[in-house]
C-alpha cells in the first residue's frame, strides 16, 4: 500500500507541477532541458522507492504510476472539462499570417518560435506564408501553410 | 488603423477553426498559471526560511523550568531523513547525569547515533534512561542523531532524573 501511496502522491505532484509551469517549459527539449529532465526524475526516484530496492516495490511503483494515467485517460474521455482542466486547449496564434501578439506574449511563445517549427516541420521562409499557427496541448506548435503561391493578398481581402 | 482595431476586439475571442478554442477558460488558466508561479517562489523562500526543516524558522531551543536540561532542536523534521538534536546540562554536583527519554520519543524516533555514548542505559517505567559520566562540576552536551518513524505532529518528552523535563513538539513532514 505504501509503495502504491508514493506513486500516486509522485504523480499528482508532477501533474501539478508541469502544470503550473505551462506547456511551453519543457517542450522545446534543448540539451539543458534533457539534463533538467534526468536531475528531476533523479531527485523523484528515492521518493517514489523508499528504502525498499526490491523488484517487487519497483513493480509495484511502475504498475500504479502506469495504471493512474490509464484511469485518468479514461475518465478524461469521459469527462471533456476534466480533461481541459489537466491538459488545457490548443489556440490559435498566428492567423493569415499574422501573430496574435497579445496571445502569443501571455503563452510566452516568440515569433522567432513560430518561424522555427514553420521551417522545420513545413520548410516555411515567411510569417505571410502561414495560414494558421496553433499553440497544441503538448506545447509544440503546428503550422498549417498558406494555399497557393502568396496567400495574403488573397486572403486580405476577406 | 481600422483594420488594428479589428485585430484587438476579436483578439480574445474562441475561434472554431482550425481548432475548436475556449479561451475564457484558456485566460483563467493563464491566471492561475501566474498565480501559482508566486506560490511556488513563495514556497521556495520559506524552505530557504527553514519551514522544511533546517533555517531560522525551524530552529528552536527549549528549557524545563529550572533551566538546567535545554534542547537544541527543529520544529520541523521529516520522515526517514537524519536529523540532528543536541542536549545540554548545566552543571551540577555530582559526576554523572541521568537523562531520561520518553517512551513518545522512542516511538517517534530512531536514536541512530549519540555522542557521548551513555555509559548505561536501562528501561525504566515511562522510558528509557541513560547514565552518563561528567568531570565533577562540568556541564554536559549530549549530541543526537535522529531518523524521524513517525509522520505529523510529535509530541515526546526528555526528562532529567529528578529533575525538570522538557516537552517537544515538532511537526514531521512525511
Amino acid at each position: 500500500m505504501d509503495a502504491v501511496l508514493r506513486a500516486a502522491a509522485i504523480y499528482l505532484f508532477m501533474l501539478l507541477l508541469f502544470r503550473i509551469a505551462g506547456r511551453r517549459t519543457l517542450s522545446n527539449l534543448t540539451n539543458f532541458d534533457f539534463v533538467l529532465l534526468l536531475v528531476i526524475g533523479e531527485a523523484t526516484q528515492q521518493a517514489l522507492l523508499g528504502d525498499d530496492f526490491s523488484v517487487t516495490n519497483a513493480f509495484i511503483v511502475i504498475v500504479a504510476l502506469i495504471g493512474i494515467d490509464i484511469g485518468l485517460s479514461l475518465v478524461k474521455e469521459r469527462s471533456p472539462r476534466l480533461g481541459k482542466v489537466l491538459d488545457g486547449v490548443p489556440m490559435v496564434i498566428v492567423e493569415h499570417g499574422k501573430p496574435l501578439h497579445p496571445r502569443m506574449e501571455r503563452a510566452r511563445v516568440s515569433e522567432e518560435d513560430v518561424l522555427q517549427s514553420a521551417r522545420q516541420t513545413q520548410g516555411l521562409e515567411r510569417m505571410d506564408q502561414i495560414k494558421y499557427a496553433v499553440l497544441e496541448l503538448g506545447g509544440s506548435i503546428s503550422i498549417i501553410p498558406q494555399d497557393g503561391p502568396r496567400g495574403p493578398a488573397s486572403e486580405s481581402g476577406r | 488603423m481600422a483594420e488594428h482595431e479589428q485585430d484587438e476586439s476579436g483578439m480574445w475571442s474562441s475561434r472554431s477553426h482550425p481548432v475548436s478554442e475556449d479561451m475564457g477558460f484558456q485566460t483563467a488558466e493563464w491566471t492561475v498559471e501566474r498565480i501559482a508561479w508566486g506560490a511556488l517562489f513563495g514556497l521556495v523562500v520559506l524552505a530557504c526560511l527553514g519551514l522544511f526543516s533546517v533555517g531560522p524558522l525551524s530552529s528552536t531551543t527549549i528549557r524545563d523550568g529550572t533551566g538546567r536540561l535545554q534542547a537544541e532542536l527543529d520544529r520541523f523534521y521529516r520522515n526517514g531523513a537524519t536529523e540532528n538534536m543536541r542536549l545540554r546540562v548545566e552543571a551540577g554536583p555530582g559526576d554523572e547525569t541521568r537523562i531520561l527519554l520518553g517512551a513518545a520519543f522512542l516511538d517517534a524516533f530512531t536514536v541512530e547515533a549519540m555522542q557521548p555514548e551513555p555509559s548505561e542505559s536501562r528501561s525504566v517505567p515511562g522510558g528509557l534512561e541513560l547514565l552518563f559520566r561528567r568531570g565533577e562540576n562540568a556541564p554536559l552536551s549530549v549530541y543526537l542523531s535522529l531518523r524521524p518513524d513517525a509522520i505529523g505532529f510529535t509530541r515526546s518528552e526528555i526528562g532529567l532524573a529528578g529533575g525538570g523535563k522538557v516537552a517537544l513538539g515538532q511537526f514531521i513532514y512525511p
